[in-house]
């Protein structure tokens, strides 16, 4: 009997031996182990980040049959369970687009550079299970996936991501007014169905340099599109009649064309319809005027943060609006048809008749 | 007596610890061994990566007085799905030696594997210089002009030439390295980099037909999708079909049917921001849809007589369609104005359209609107069709659709849209340019003469696609320019025509 009980045990011993060495080392993670599970964020802020598994999973959750191609062509397909790189970053402010590159680095010393075209066009998950298991020992506490891209990019056993530059965004300084700014282009004829309305060419507004990353273009609907200079080039802003504004070309396809223009911008300079601005914008009323609050125009096209703003007329006349003062402005046309701007509790020389442009007061 | 039975129970323990072992060892070994794998490629439906034999069709045979087991070439072959029962077969090898054999000799080749030789071709009846060792891929070629299966390239006058896969796989492309990316491993003293490169066989375009610096090529997908040529971008050949990408990654289209040399500005899709411009300036808009009516067939009617009505009108503009230039893909393009890719219609199989189409915008202005169909729907479209059968077995719908549109001329319609598909039948039942589908066209150049008498708007006459010929009539829904290119006329409905 007492034979029969130790050979159960060893029977037990062995049993438990080979399930041991079989099976996931990690299955049914523990508590501490996902706590214990961290990478790092350098070069994301002035500090280091710790990130930990348990944040990681409070992020949306994304699930994706990938296929892993190693440096000999086998294919390996499986679902990786994690979070997106891009939601992680999106949770501090920031995204991974905003960066000309980022490393990857392993606990065993391997790294990758993820170069601009990826982490412009590509999503990165934080892995943290493969076909429903947690990761094996290698690829714990992470492992980092960019579908379609090559297995090179797939690390395992993700300790820390360096974020090693960021893009230079031309960030607005200096808004011109649609309506005022037509007056200082040449305007062509141009036949819009059965009228014949003003144009002007694209190629007009910006220079090359301005225009080296695109043009881009908001319609009062809400559409926002991006143009390469070449195209814009090859087209026209129509500035009177029907759809106006409307950049249009004899030479691009009807669907490429913008109806109702609200603003387009290149570089660090952005062109504002009051117009269309007044006919979708909340407004706000100072002495009876409507207009549209000057601090909606700012968020609208993001404009540089700056102490004060520089308020110039088309006839040369400029004031100088103190940040804090920009929420008290308004900005409307006067029945005079001239862009117009006024402030509620500023002297009266802060008003601004024929209104050109705002620029940040630090270029 | 209690030290004798512990070390009885240790070594039982230590036996089956090591039995463990050597049984894990033994399975590790059973499957280490590296069998290469060599691909089925080019002109098939189902490229294959065989790495072993499939039991299922294996076969014993003597050669060279040996005994082996082998792969009957015809049977691996037809599980690759040739797109002909005629092909050549390039059989080539790791060293860059390449056989070629036809389809219909292949009785007594076989598929064998050895250590010595890796994969090697058996070919009792070939000469000798056919048995190629170490098999690194097969490339299937089908006989015969690719026009319908191919990779196209047109301009919107002619077909200007088209490569199967197969063709441009043994002759066609350049291998070019791409750098996919840079890793490093480092230690405390020093850091390792490695730059890793695929091998991508590319097309180079001065190779795929004469071109000029200036041309404007449109890539166009299986799906619909388009997008110009950038100087960053390549043609890249796959196992059987073609990937456009660019370098920056931002764009790619996988399985691209074609290419289009200088197309035209104007679009089907323009039918639906014209008629948008007009229902919104107060005008009344019909558009006339034509099925299957192309530019070429536009040009033959007015130049024999066969479209007097149509002639009499401003010249038509030439207007591309979409891919697939099949009908719905085409009615989508027109009724939203924007191509497959983004409204979901690429093929005959998609019904429902993924924006609002001009129906659902002539609603929303408060416009009172009709869609005249044939005897079938085409599209999920905001407003109801309204469908009319071939009630005097005429073959074709045509004279019911018209004299539905007749009635519905009474009511006051803002927009109205009146698909005839009688110029599509007789295409495809007797060819583009048959007299028989002339005579079709006369018919509905009549319909849309006392149609536009009676309307007082705006009218647009477009069509989903064209028609090329076929040994059995016409076709439609290849990259041919009979296809892609369609007549698109806008002009003043009323007494005055």
């Amino acid at each position: 009997m007492k034979r029969a009980s130790i050979l159960l045990l060893i029977a037990f011993i062995l049993i438990s031996s080979t399930a041991c060495s079989t099976s996931n080392p990690v299955k049914g993670l523990e508590q501490e182990e996902i706590a214990a599970g961290k990478i790092t964020l350098v070069g994301l802020e002035a500090a280091e980040v710790a990130v930990d598994l348990e944040e990681l999973m409070t992020l949306p959750a994304i699930s994706k049959e990938v296929t892993s191609v190693n440096s000999s062509g086998a294919e390996n397909t499986f679902i990786i369970e994690g979070a997106l790189l891009e939601e992680l970053l999106k949770s501090k402010g920031k995204s991974q687009k905003s960066y000309t590159a980022l490393r990857l680095v392993a606990g065993d010393g391997y790294s990758v550079e993820v170069p601009s075209e990826i982490l412009q066009n590509r999503d990165i998950i934080l892995g943290y299970r493969v076909d429903g298991e947690p990761l094996d020992e290698i690829s714990m506490p992470i492992r980092a996936i960019i579908p379609e891209e090559r297995a090179m990019y797939w690390v395992r056993n993700l300790e820390q991501i360096e974020f090693t530059g960021t893009k230079a965004e031309a960030a607005i300084n200096e808004i011109l007014f649609l309506e005022e700014a037509v007056n200082t282009y040449d305007s062509v004829d141009y036949t819009y169905y059965e009228s014949v309305d003003s144009a002007i060419a694209g190629k007009d507004f910006f220079s090359a340099e301005e225009m080296s990353n695109g043009i881009i273009i908001k319609a009062k609907d809400g559409l926002l599109k991006s143009e390469t200079a070449e195209v814009f080039n090859s087209g026209y802003i129509k500035h009177t009649g029907t759809d106006a504004p409307l950049f249009l070309s004899p030479d691009l396809p009807k669907g490429m064309h913008v109806k109702n223009i609200l603003w387009f911008s290149a570089g660090e300079r952005a062109y504002y319809s009051v117009a269309s601005g007044l006919s979708i914008t909340d407004r706000a009323t100072i002495d009876d005027q409507e207009g549209i609050p000057l601090h909606r125009l700012f968020e609208e096209l993001s404009i540089n943060p700056s102490d004060s703003y520089i308020f110039t007329a088309a006839d040369g006349y400029e004031v100088i609006i103190e940040t804090a003062d920009i929420e008290k402005g308004i900005l409307f046309i006067s029945e005079d048809g001239l862009i117009s701007v006024k402030f509620d509790g500023l002297p009266k020389n802060t008003n601004v008749k024929g209104l050109f442009a705002i620029k940040t007061a630090q270029q | 007596m209690k030290y004798k039975q512990l070390f009885f129970y240790t070594a039982v323990l230590l036996i089956g610890l090591l039995s463990i072992s050597i049984l894990k060892a033994t399975t590790v070994n059973s499957i280490s061994t590296y069998t290469p794998v060599f691909k089925v490629i080019g002109d098939v439906a189902n490229p294959l990566s065989i790495n072993s034999y499939p039991e299922a069709i294996s076969t014993k045979l003597q050669h060279k007085g040996t005994a082996l087991s082998a792969i009957p070439l015809k049977l691996l072959l037809e599980d690759s799905q040739p797109a002909s029962d005629f092909y050549d077969i390039y059989i080539k090898g790791s060293d860059g030696l390449m056989a070629m054999v036809h389809s219909s000799t292949i009785e007594e080749s076989y598929i064998a594997f050895s250590e010595e030789n890796g994969w090697e071709a058996i070919q009792l009846k070939h000469p000798i210089s056919s048995n190629i060792k170490h098999i690194q891929e097969i490339i299937i070629k089908v006989e015969g002009e690719s026009w319908d299966t191919g990779f196209n390239i047109i301009s919107s006058e002619e077909n200007l030439a088209s490569y199967s896969i197969g063709e441009l796989l043994t002759n066609g492309h350049t291998l070019q390295y791409y750098s996919e990316g840079t890793s490093r491993v480092a230690d405390e003293n020093k850091g390792y980099e490695t730059t890793v490169y695929t091998t991508r066989r590319v097309l180079e375009l001065s190779r795929l037909y004469q071109h000029s610096a200036s041309d404007g090529i449109l890539v166009i997908g299986s799906k619909g999708e388009e997008t110009f040529f950038s100087n960053e971008g390549y043609l890249q050949l796959m196992d059987n079909s073609i990937t456009y990408s660019t370098i920056s990654r931002e764009k790619r289209i996988d399985n691209v049917k074609g290419l289009v040399i200088n197309p035209t500005i104007g679009r089907t899709t323009d039918a639906y921001y014209d008629s948008l411009h007009y229902l919104e300036q107060g005008n009344k808009v019909m558009l006339l849809f034509l099925d299957g009516f192309g530019y070429h067939q536009y040009q033959l009617a007015k130049a024999e007589g066969y479209a007097p009505f149509i002639s009499s009108l401003p010249e038509a503009s030439k207007v591309m369609t979409v891919y697939q230039p099949v009908t719905n893909a085409g009615f989508a393009a027109m009724i939203t104005g924007k191509t497959p890719e983004e409204n979901g219609v690429y093929s005959r199989q998609q019904k429902d359209m993924l924006m609002e189409s001009i129906f659902g915008k002539a609603t929303a202005l408060g416009k009172k609107n009709a869609l005249v169909e044939g005897n079938i729907k085409i599209l999920n479209t905001e407003t109801e069709p309204i469908l009319n059968l071939d009630s005097d077995n005429s073959g074709t719908t045509d004279e019911e659709v018209f004299s539905s549109a007749m009635a519905l001329l009474q009511v006051d319609y803002d927009f109205m849209l009146v698909h005839f598909h009688g110029i599509d039948d007789r295409g495809h039942s007797y060819g583009d340019t048959d007299t028989r589908t002339l005579n079709q066209i006369q018919q509905v150049d009549e319909y849309v003469r006392q149609l536009s008498r009676l309307w007082d708007g705006k009218i647009i006459i477009i069509s989903d696609h064209g028609m090329h010929e076929t040994d059995e009539g016409g076709s439609h829904g290849t990259l041919r320019y009979q296809d892609m290119f369609v007549p698109y006329i806008v002009y003043d409905g009323g007494e005055g025509q």
